[in-house]
């Protein structure tokens, strides 16, 4: 098992075993890998059965607390498609750049606090690793109404 | 075909002029042998908000345009898309109105695009959001890429 796994054990999260539901848009991919960099697709908070677990914009439908268990979702999610990418999370050298839209109703800027949830699980996976670059934006609207989508660029390693 | 045949195949389909000099504004870069590219609109084609003032036919049309006009940059700079390795990502803002959700399928209008000219090398991670005001008078849609090329 690897570094990364048995830390995920610890913490009480399981990544699913497939990524096959995790999104299927037409002409798109769930990553591509260029040399040593790893670009993900941006990723709902989806549930193992593929589909989204939250649907509502924090400000109105969901609280800040609420935001930030769904970033933590979509860090799984995320973690699922790596695992698929590289056949093991410890081939993750360390995350580069993280970008975190979050589905806002006017007036609602705790977008940090929100994000933090999806941050949070990669450096409690990776370690210091895990940390990254982030910016954060407030969307009008998400794809399927979820509260947030993040993605990712990520350097890997053999 | 090539992809520069294809590329004009769809430009003369969506009736697109390339303007005479797409680098007026510096609108790729190359570090190694990746690019970026600046993000696009699709200027007067379409404005407005998808959902309300412009329908989800108008939405996808707009992400078409747009891809277009981004592989024109992207054939001026490299002189040729058959030096085009790979997609590695894209990024885009669709100008949607409240209730309008589905904006993964309208984004689909720029990645049919780039899978018709490049096939699987033009499928690519992808990050969409949804916001009010895009330069224009509210353009529809604008999007940018990363992309690798060849040696």
């Amino acid at each position: 098992m690897s570094v990364a796994e048995k830390r995920l054990e610890r913490i009480g999260l399981t990544i699913y075993g497939d990524d096959g539901t995790i999104r299927s848009g037409a002409g798109n991919a769930l990553y591509t890998i260029h040399e040593d960099l790893l670009f993900i697709t941006g990723l709902e908070p989806r549930g193992e059965d593929g589909q989204p677990a939250f649907v509502g914009r924090l400000g109105r439908e969901y609280t800040r607390e609420e935001g930030y268990q769904a970033a933590r979702l979509v860090a799984v999610n995320m973690l699922t498609v790596i695992q698929n990418a590289l056949g093991d999370l410890d081939r993750v050298d360390y995350f580069i750049k993280v970008m975190a839209l979050v589905n806002t109703a006017d007036g609602f800027s705790d977008l940090p606090e929100v994000a933090d949830g999806f941050t949070d699980v990669m450096t409690e996976v990776f370690g210091e690793r895990g940390m990254h670059a982030r910016t954060e934006l407030g969307a009008t609207n998400l794809n399927n109404n979820v509260p947030i989508i993040c993605d990712a660029i990520i350097k890997i390693r053999d | 075909m090539t992809a520069d045949e294809r590329l004009e195949k769809k430009a003369y389909e969506l009736d697109i002029d390339f303007p005479q000099n797409l680098l007026a504004l510096v609108s790729v870069r190359r570090v190694g042998n990746i690019l970026f590219t600046s993000g696009s609109g699709c200027a007067t084609f379409r404005q407005g908000l998808i959902g309300s003032q412009l329908t989800f036919e108008d939405g996808y049309l707009a992400c078409q345009h747009i891809a277009t006009i981004q592989l024109g940059m992207i054939r001026q700079y490299l002189g040729s898309l058959d030096k085009v390795d790979q997609i590695l990502r894209v990024y885009g803002h669709l100008t949607v109105d409240d209730d309008f959700h589905d904006l993964d399928k309208v984004a689909d209008g720029f990645t049919d695009v780039m899978g018709a000219v490049f096939g699987d090398r033009g499928r690519a991670p992808r990050t969409i959001l949804g916001s009010r005001n895009l330069p224009v008078g509210n353009t529809a849609a604008e999007l940018e890429v990363i992309l690798s090329v060849k040696d």
